[in-house]
């Protein structure tokens, strides 16, 4: 009789077992947090909703789409989302390794995700490198606890890291071991700084200050030469006739931290952090008394592709086209014809509208070439483009 | 009364879109304007801040809501002069040409005549550092300068005078200058550019014209609306640089409780150096030629903000601006108060976003201060100075945190006396709802606002500053008060202190009355609870 007693006790504390295990497998964690992300979804919907039904100020064309984006939402698939990455551990051999990050899951709404990262949603390949490169945790991990063990939630803890190189060289590191283009290595993501976004171009009056003696040659011969390579530009007659997209494609290799997307750049002229890389992580250890931790950022050396970037045949060709439009056109005429991107509608101080009396226009622009001039100059820039120089 | 105001809102925003209204930059006509606009670039912008309308209407999108006072034909006089009736002396007039006004404005105005004759303006070619500069203009011209009269800025007629602005009068000379201060809006309010559009676009300038105190607006007027142009700095009719270089041209406007960076300048070390050796300094020198501690012995305003970066000075002293006016709460604190919600959904730039300090921009301004500090001080010590005012921020930032938790626990149990609907309503509170809709208000401030028209208790960063400004009937009550004079006055003080290394106004004038203010608040919000509680027990 004790016997079965203890039997039918040992039996229900493996069902209970049983039971406790059925019931974690059928309804995870992040099922939960999923389902919670969704409802959050919906409620901000039906808040902006609320808004574009509004009588006087709503739009009920896009009230109705918000209302069946809310529909859509009503029963979502609560499913493991992952951002599979590349490494050791290939997918279709059925086996990722560990290289798989799985946040998405619990942290579904998109929207959110990127109104937090507003800074780099453009420009940031999420799909390849996924969160933990940047926020560090187990993107493997499907629980909160586990997953977000040794996580950098936001801007302030990633930048706490600084105290070291060690952590920017394992974030280029791990980017080059992700990059889907084979032979990369840790000096090509020096562009990355410690949080994702692009790191900053502090400009060469940062490195001047101490790059003095020792350096002087190749100060010297960089400061007479590539740091006013700008000054040659702005004279440049295509340069001051053309548009700001024509002027564009100067700044791209006559500046310093251009930036593609605003046409901005942060300095004239082919200076330190043109093949250097931006200097915000140097400067910021050289000046902050951490030689050693500079240095070893300085080590990386140059990322591969830092002279071809400018330096390819036929980069000055559009040149070349241009001023033959110049030489070629009626004097002073608009070159606005497409192609080239010229045109004088933003160059200073020259009439937008070409007049109607072919007399006039002579006298109303300002800046001009003699007939000789031009053909001097597209005479050299079509001999330097064949050359593939840069003058 | 009300229902007309309210039409004359709607209409007038109707009349001229929305975004200009908003700071945002309206699309810019096809048609190519006649000369290039530097302080209001667009043609809404000069339609509701510069263009003539007489005494008949205000500035910005509100101008139709109110009438300036008279004195506003001399703050903003392109658009408000009305020119004094000389029609009795039209056949004087017709006597003499315009290179002649000094001759009579001698004996009539000597104080401007002269303060002219002795400018560069009269000689503009004095010496051969003026002579080069002038060729410059000349040659942009196609002209030579003799001398620039008065008709060079006022006009050649009298019948047709102009007052000068940056579009029509400085900016045909100075283009560099005029670029250069318009550059300014690139960056975002505050700035100096914009300072008139800043002044007459809040809610409680309105409201104060509407209950008839424009007069009291002045002491906005003044400054606001010379900062916007070149005379702020470089004042009549010598127009100096080397005036504007010093640091005594900033101080008129920047002073006071809520930006005292005159104050705390001036009894800094760099401040007190400057006054007792910077009589001697050649503020005739272009800023980018100043050599430190051999021109300059300490740094002055304009050396430190006006500093572009890689060794070059532009007339733009916010691009530097990490932390600006200190006022919007900065993303790099983690609030426990409703703060954590600012801006609420309100989409009305600049108030739109948190602040980031250390955003890859923010880093890049900071990296240009080090590089201009680099000039004097060790780097090392520049980066831990400035790293700790951003700490010193963030920490103030906590504090009122601290005060907006109790204000918002105040406000949720009603423990405000009167309430706000028994009180005056926020100003224009009545009518803000319908005159800027849920779009630009954010959904859950339209509601409150429409809902209650308007009697909602506003607090905290920027709108609750409107209980500095406009008093109603039971608005605002002590509590509010004591709060938005901790963080708009006392945080700011600390915040100047600290940044322009005045220690003493970092903590008396700053951070110990402002934390003195958030014992008052707790003080003041536990007597409300008593108060309330002890009235619950009368009533049983």
């Amino acid at each position: 009789m004790r016997w079965k007693i203890a039997f039918l006790a040992l039996s229900l504390v493996l069902l209970g077992f049983l039971i406790v295990w059925g019931i974690k497998e059928t309804r995870p964690e992040w099922k939960h947090y999923q389902k919670a992300e969704y409802a959050q979804c919906i409620a901000n919907l039906e808040k902006e909703l609320e808004r574009w039904s509004d009588p006087t100020w709503g739009d009920p064309k896009v009230a109705q789409k918000l209302q069946e984006k809310v529909k859509g939402l009503q029963r979502p698939k609560l499913e493991v989302k992952q951002v599979l990455l590349k490494g050791t551990g290939l997918w279709k051999d059925g086996r990722n390794g560990k290289r798989v990050d799985r946040c998405t899951t619990c942290h579904v709404d998109e929207e959110k995700l990127s109104k937090l990262h507003l800074n780099i949603v453009d420009n940031f390949p999420f799909g390849l490198y996924g969160c933990t490169i940047c926020h560090g945790g187990q993107g493997e991990s499907l629980k909160l606890k586990k997953a977000h063990n040794g996580m950098y939630r936001d801007r302030k803890e990633m930048l706490a890291r600084l105290s070291t190189a060690d952590a920017l060289l394992q974030l280029w590191k791990g980017f080059a071991e992700l990059a889907p283009e084979e032979g990369m290595r840790a000096s090509d993501f020096k562009y990355y700084g410690v949080t994702g976004e692009k790191a900053v171009y502090v400009g060469s009056a940062a490195c001047l200050r101490c790059h003095k003696g020792l350096t002087t040659w190749h100060i010297d011969r960089w400061k007479n030469n590539k740091f006013v390579t700008m000054e040659k530009v702005k004279n440049a007659p295509d340069f001051i006739k053309g548009d700001e997209k024509y002027r564009r494609q100067c700044y791209k290799c006559h500046t310093t931290g251009y930036d593609e997307k605003t046409g901005k750049y942060n300095e004239e002229g082919v200076t330190c952090e043109a093949c250097h890389g931006p200097g915000q992580f140097y400067v910021y250890f050289m000046s902050s008394g951490k030689v050693a931790e500079a240095q070893r950022l300085s080590k990386l050396g140059f990322s591969y592709d830092v002279c071809g970037r400018c330096h390819m045949a036929r980069n000055h060709e559009v040149r070349a086209s241009a001023l033959a439009q110049l030489e070629s056109g009626p004097k002073g005429q608009a070159l606005n014809q497409s192609g080239s991107g010229l045109a004088n509608a933003e160059a200073p101080g020259i009439v937008k509208t070409p007049p109607s009396h072919p007399t006039e226009r002579n006298e109303e622009l300002p800046v001009d070439l003699t007939q000789e001039e031009t053909v001097a100059l597209a005479g050299t820039i079509n001999s330097v483009a064949r050359k593939g120089q840069v003058p | 009364m009300r229902v007309p105001f309210t039409t004359a809102v709607v209409l007038s925003l109707l009349f001229w879109g929305m975004d200009p209204l908003l700071g945002q930059q309206a699309p810019a006509e096809k048609a190519p304007p006649a000369a290039k606009s530097y302080a209001y670039p667009t043609e809404d912008l000069k339609k509701m801040y510069e263009e003539h309308v007489g005494l008949e209407k205000g500035d910005g999108p509100f101008a139709d809501a109110y009438k300036p006072i008279p004195l506003h034909m001399y703050l903003n006089p392109s658009r408000h002069y009305i020119r004094p009736d000389i029609s009795m002396f039209a056949d004087l007039m017709k006597k003499f040409g315009p290179e002649q006004c000094v001759e009579c404005h001698t004996d009539v105005t000597p104080g401007i005549v002269n303060i002219w004759k002795a400018s560069t303006h009269a000689q503009p070619k004095k010496n051969e550092y003026f002579a080069s500069k002038t060729a410059e203009i000349e040659k942009r011209l196609g002209r030579e300068i003799k001398e620039v009269l008065c008709s060079d800025c006022h006009g050649k007629s009298h019948d047709v005078l102009q007052m000068p602005t940056v579009d029509n009068a400085c900016g045909q000379c100075h283009v560099q200058q005029a670029e250069e201060l318009a550059s300014e809006r690139e960056y975002g309010r505050p700035n100096h550019v914009q300072s008139w559009e800043a002044n007459v676009i809040v809610p409680w300038y309105i409201e104060n014209y509407r209950k008839g105190e424009g007069a009291s607006q002045i002491g906005c007027d003044v400054c606001h609306v010379e900062m916007a142009r070149c005379d702020g700095c470089h004042t009549r009719h010598a127009f100096k640089a080397a005036e504007a270089r010093h640091p005594e041209a900033c101080a008129s406007c920047h002073m006071g409780p809520d930006h005292p960076d005159w104050e705390s300048y001036e009894h800094s070390k760099m401040g007190i150096i400057y006054h007792l050796e910077g009589h001697d300094w050649p503020f005739d020198k272009p800023m980018g030629e100043v050599i430190p501690g051999k021109d300059y012995h300490s740094p002055t305003c304009q050396y430190c903000h006006m500093y572009k970066g890689g060794g070059k000075w532009w007339i733009n002293p916010v691009s530097k601006g990490i932390w600006r006016m200190g006022t919007v709460p900065p993303k790099e604190v983690e609030f426990t108060s409703s703060l954590k919600d600012y801006p609420y959904g309100i989409n009305l730039p600049p108030i739109n976003k948190k602040l980031e300090v250390r955003s890859p921009e923010s880093i890049q301004k900071r990296e240009t201060w080090l590089e201009l500090c680099g000039r004097c001080h060790s780097v090392r010590f520049a980066r831990l100075w400035l790293e700790n005012l951003d700490e010193y921020m963030f920490e103030a930032w906590k504090r009122q945190d601290e005060a907006q938790k109790i204000m918002d626990s105040v406000v949720a149990e009603g423990l405000l006396e009167p309430s706000p609907e028994e009180r005056a309503c926020y100003p224009m509170g009545d009518v803000l709802a319908d005159a800027l809709g849920p779009d630009k208000l954010g959904m859950g401030i339209y509601k409150a606002f429409k809902e209650k028209k308007g009697h909602v208790a506003v607090i905290g960063p920027i709108l609750g500053v409107s209980s500095l400004f406009f008093t109603g009937p039971g608005n605002p009550s002590a509590i509010e008060k004591h709060y938005a004079e901790m963080w708009f006055w006392y945080k700011l003080k600390g915040y100047k202190g600290t940044a322009h290394v005045q220690q003493d106004y970092s903590w008396w004038y700053g951070w110990a009355p402002m934390i003195g203010q958030l014992a008052l608040i707790q003080d003041e919000a536990n007597k409300l609870k008593r108060l309330r509680a002890l009235e619950g027990k009368a009533k049983k």
